[in-house]
């Protein structure tokens, strides 16, 4: 129990911590207790602000300026983009898996070039979600954001040529730290960072699988175009998240002034 | 349900429990969630109990006490109160509009 609630952010510890462990002393709480203190600890972190004053609420209403307005807006835009991106990403490994078989002197393979552009789409339209999760999250999470960039930039690249396995681990690598370190930052549900995280560990799984166990290039092929579709929450969590924007729901009093950089005002 | 517990979304219907709990006095987690419980027929998990303690805090329903031997009471404030009595009162209108509409169809 007392290790379960090490899974609550520190100042809820601080605040409710002691109280928690007397409570779990009181009375066992059992499996039902323990995965009801897990999902509190989740909710603790979607919601710093409960018990740290410092931290404002990234579900709080407030006034946004018009220029704040128009860049969620646009950032509810890309997350629409991204469930199409969803889309062209699981057409691409049908297309592959339908290329022509060819023989050359090492075999068979299968010619999957007909998915590049599928998957080159599928791969800009994550990359257009990352950049409007950039513009929701607004400055500083100094991590958060090159993680995001390092996505942005690698994933697209890798869609030109999949068998460079580097730069997906590099985009992968960008996706953990943006999902882990906006979860931290109470910007991102603990649902999505899982939607995020964990197609991107069964991703690998697969394709070291494939690695491991030297299949031949045509099954080589159908466990890539596995591990492809397997990344499609990856996309449907990036979309949600931008297209769940509490405050681009309506528009603001047309009253706001807009602060411009630079202005005094 | 009452604005101010309907903005707790999963939470409103234990903060409900809760308030409900701490109308006839103060009491710290252990005794709210036992008190839930026979109230309720349902157990109250300790992450959805601090999890709406949290919120009605923040939203001055409830206010913590001095802790004592590491258990802090929470008592009900005149907000929580009101809060409490308007959502009561108007389960207890629902409650006889739907039992009179029963009466009258059984007729």
């Amino acid at each position: 129990m007392s290790r379960l609630v090490r899974l609550y952010p520190r100042a809820w510890q601080a605040r409710y911590g002691e109280e928690l462990e007397a409570l779990a002393a009181a009375r066992p709480l059992g499996l039902g207790g323990a995965i009801d203190l897990v999902r509190g600890a989740l909710d603790a972190h979607r919601h710093p602000e409960l018990v740290d004053p410092a931290v404002v609420a990234a579900t709080v209403r407030e006034p946004v300026s018009r220029q704040r307005y128009e860049d969620l807006r646009v950032a509810r835009r890309l997350g629409l983009g991204t469930f199409v991106g969803a889309a062209l990403l699981l057409i691409a490994p049908i297309v592959a898996l339908n290329g022509p078989v060819v023989f050359d002197g090492d075999g068979a393979y299968r010619d999957g070039m007909a998915a590049v552009p599928f998957m080159l789409a599928a791969m800009a339209m994550l990359s257009g979600g990352l950049l409007g999760q950039l513009i929701r999250i607004g400055p500083g999470h100094r991590v958060t954001r090159a993680g995001a960039i390092l996505a942005i930039i690698c994933g697209p690249l890798w869609a030109f040529g999949p068998w460079l396995v580097g730069l997906w681990a590099l985009a992968l690598a960008g996706l953990v730290a943006f999902a882990v370190g906006a979860w931290r930052a109470g910007a991102l549900p603990g649902a999505a960072v899982l939607a995020i995280v964990t197609p991107g560990v069964v991703n690998v799984a697969i394709l070291a699988f494939g690695i491991m166990s030297h299949v031949d290039r045509l099954q080589g092929a159908n466990l890539f175009a596995l591990a492809i579709a397997a990344l499609a929450p990856i996309w449907l969590a990036i979309g949600a998240t931008l297209l769940s924007l509490p405050d681009v729901q309506d528009d603001p009093a047309p009253a706001v002034e807009t602060v411009r950089e630079g202005s005094t005002a | 349900m009452n604005q101010a517990l309907a903005e707790l979304g999963r939470f409103a219907e234990p903060s409900l429990y809760i308030l409900a709990s701490l109308a006839d006095g103060p009491k710290h987690g252990y005794a709210i969630m036992t008190d839930v419980e026979a109230i309720s027929g349902q157990p109250l998990g300790p992450g959805t109990l601090y999890g709406a303690l949290a919120r009605m805090e923040k939203r001055g329903l409830i206010e913590a006490l001095e802790p004592v031997d590491r258990r802090r009471p929470y008592r009900i404030t005149g907000l929580g109160a009101t809060t409490l009595r308007h959502q009561l009162e108007g389960l207890a209108g629902f409650t006889r509009l739907g039992l009179d509409r029963l009466r009258g169809a059984s007729r």
